[in-house]
């Protein structure tokens, strides 16, 4: 349904060109649930804003292509992509509270897009208003409608924004951090919610996230992201539980998760590297504990492992 | 074991009008010497609050605080025995740190409150260095400003500060959730190393269980401003006893537990009858009629309470 193909973005800054993404290629089909998993600064939201036509004006892509139904979004004029955007793949952040206008109602909010999507009357916009709020379960819809964002919780909240992103309703859902900003047991609630809408309406999801237990719970498909570069990508199970890139591996050791308290966590030495002075060779060498000569020198492309599962890495390939 | 911090019913309610707020309500509990409390709850609990009641922002509204056996506050006063002895290291590095400070007035700061002769020796470069040095920053950063240094850095920064005045207890308000996960790693295993070296005591703040488990003996489950559960990290692991603790441990997405057994959530929103009734009442997935009257702090095995009926 959506392929990405050979993007590359960069940001002209002041003090030189930011290489924000190099060589992304993924596709997400119908009704998958794809999962990007990335460090701050590894591209992952650049990459969500780049579908959408929503980067600032500083950003250059550089080459590559985005499919949409047969479209290149990258070729579309701004008002065509409006007609795309939010009606055909939609968006949901990680702040709830910025997301939605401070002074409205939530339902006069949630009726406006659905007026603006759908063509429909005020009262059957209001109705729909109703079914929306339900579907994304809140309990007492006619209430909430009247009431403004600063008096819902933060799960509430984030529940409104769902269903805005869901009025059109869109093929896709895009979805950066959707849980981030919320407690455990809420953001285990959002994410049964945004699986029950993908099962019901079929809707597909490109999931945003940084923790890894996330994408266990929600994704067919994992792709991680290091660097502006996607080191790993294939089916959740394989990724998650048979890593075979050393970045992928070291992450999954690094967690807390299950640990025990006697032993050190390992850690992953050193920092992200300056995505101004991207190194020659692999991005990912300077931290790496397999690192070789070749990796110094030249970067290893994404390459075909086994079962759909791709690895960025000269140590797989011998 | 000594108990370093004792709480004795502390209560904070703030007041607005007629609308009193209880963040903390009757809150009894002790920090043994070398011990690491990891406290728990959703956004509101009382978590924060509990911090402030104990390096002095904000005075209790009932109760006394006792730091080793020397009570915290008179009426509203906080009395420092010793300046230093209670440190801080919060969540968020990029606004804890002044961004018009160099890493080197950062850290010697706190010196400021104590001794001048205190201060003398605390602040030679000698020891200065060798505090960075263990932190794992280098001694060129000192002349530099926050904005340098990345995430992980600034928290190296902001436990070197905390660290400078030779504490015996530091409060960890959230220390790692800003951290990405490879970072937060390293800032894990730094602060575990520091604790065994210089003998610290830690509150542990947190919403995230797995953290908790990794670094913490004892557990403390906060929710709307009472402890509901409280026992050694083990116990409320392996055998939770309140239900808002079984929720909050089945919806943490982890790598690896299966979850084959389907997670209970939170119940439909229900409104208690009485005053009296248990605080977790209104969401509780197993209510019944005796839910009615508040449950009190009860005995679960060796070291472990939680208050519930079941």
């Amino acid at each position: 349904m959506l392929e990405v193909k050979d993007l590359h973005v960069n940001f002209q800054t002041f003090r030189g060109t930011i290489e924000a993404l190099k060589n992304i290629n993924f596709s997400i089909a119908e009704k998958e649930v794809v999962g990007i998993v990335g460090e701050s600064g590894s591209g992952k939201s650049i990459t969500a804003l780049t579908i959408l036509g929503l980067l600032e004006k500083n950003a250059d892509i550089a080459s590559g292509e985005i499919t949409y139904r047969g479209d290149n979004l990258l070729a579309l004029s701004k008002k065509e992509i409006q007609t795309i955007r939010g009606k055909k793949i939609a968006m949901v952040f990680q702040e709830p509270m910025t997301a939605l206008h401070p002074t409205m109602k939530v339902g006069e909010q949630l009726s406006e897009v659905i007026r603006r999507h759908r063509n429909v009357s005020r009262k059957e916009a209001k109705r729909l208003m109703l079914v929306a709020l339900n579907d994304v379960h809140i309990h007492q819809p006619e209430y909430v409608a009247k009431q403004y964002p600063f008096e819902l919780s933060g799960g509430m909240r984030q529940r409104i924004v769902i269903a805005l992103a869901m009025a059109a309703p869109p093929d896709l859902l895009i979805a950066d951090e959707p849980t981030t900003a919320l407690d455990v047991t809420i953001q285990h609630e959002i994410l049964q919610l945004m699986k029950e809408l993908n099962e019901k309406k079929g809707t597909s999801i490109l999931f945003i996230t940084h923790d890894l237990g996330v994408v266990s719970q929600i994704c067919n498909r994992t792709i991680v992201m290091y660097a502006g570069e996607v080191i790993e990508s294939g089916e959740t199970k394989d990724v998650l539980y048979t890593p075979q890139h050393p970045y992928t591996k070291a992450l999954i050791e690094a967690l807390p998760d299950g640990k025990n308290a006697n032993v050190p966590l390992k850690a992953i030495q050193g920092e992200v590297p300056n995505l101004m002075e991207r190194p020659i060779g692999c991005a990912f060498a300077s931290r790496c504990s397999h690192v070789m000569e070749t990796c110094k020198t030249n970067p290893p492309a994404l390459a075909h492992w086994q079962n759909q599962h791709d690895v960025a890495c000269w140590l797989e390939r011998g | 074991m000594t108990a370093i911090i004792e709480m004795d019913q502390v209560q904070k309610h703030y007041t607005k009008g007629k609308l009193t707020i209880k963040a903390l309500d009757d809150t009894t509990i002790s920090i043994a010497e070398g011990d690491v409390l990891g406290l728990v709850g959703e956004s509101g609990s009382g978590k924060s609050t509990f911090g402030k009641l104990l390096i002095g922002l904000e005075p209790p509204t009932g109760g006394e605080i006792r730091y080793q056996g020397a009570p915290l506050w008179k009426k509203n006063k906080y009395v420092r025995r010793k300046p230093g002895e209670l440190q801080t290291v919060f969540q968020d590095p990029q606004s804890s740190l002044d961004p018009r400070m160099t890493i080197k007035e950062i850290i010697i700061e706190p010196l400021y409150a104590l001794s001048k002769n205190e201060r003398k020796q605390k602040e030679s470069y000698d020891n200065l260095l060798k505090l960075i040095k263990r932190v794992g920053l280098k001694e060129e950063h000192l002349e530099r400003y926050p904005h340098e240094f990345s995430g992980g850095q600034r928290q190296r920064i902001a436990i070197a500060r905390a660290l400078i005045t030779e504490p015996s207890f530091i409060i960890l308000d959230e220390p790692t959730s800003a951290l990405d996960v490879s970072v937060q790693a390293q800032v894990l295993n730094l602060l575990k190393e520091l604790k065994e070296e210089r003998g610290l005591t830690y509150l542990f703040i947190s919403h995230n269980m797995s953290v908790i488990k990794y670094m913490c003996s004892k557990v403390a489950v906060l929710y709307k401003g009472n402890i509901v559960e409280i026992g050694s990290t083990e116990q409320l692991f392996n055998n939770p006893q309140h239900p808002y603790t079984e929720i909050l441990l089945s919806s943490l997405p982890s790598l690896f537990e299966n979850k084959e057994k389907a997670i209970e959530g939170f119940a439909e929103t229900a409104q208690p009858k009485g005053e009296n009734s248990c605080i977790f009442y209104e969401k509780c997935p197993r209510r019944t009629d005796q839910c009615m009257t508040s449950p009190a702090l009860e005995s679960r095995g060796k070291d472990h309470f939680a208050v519930c009926h079941y």
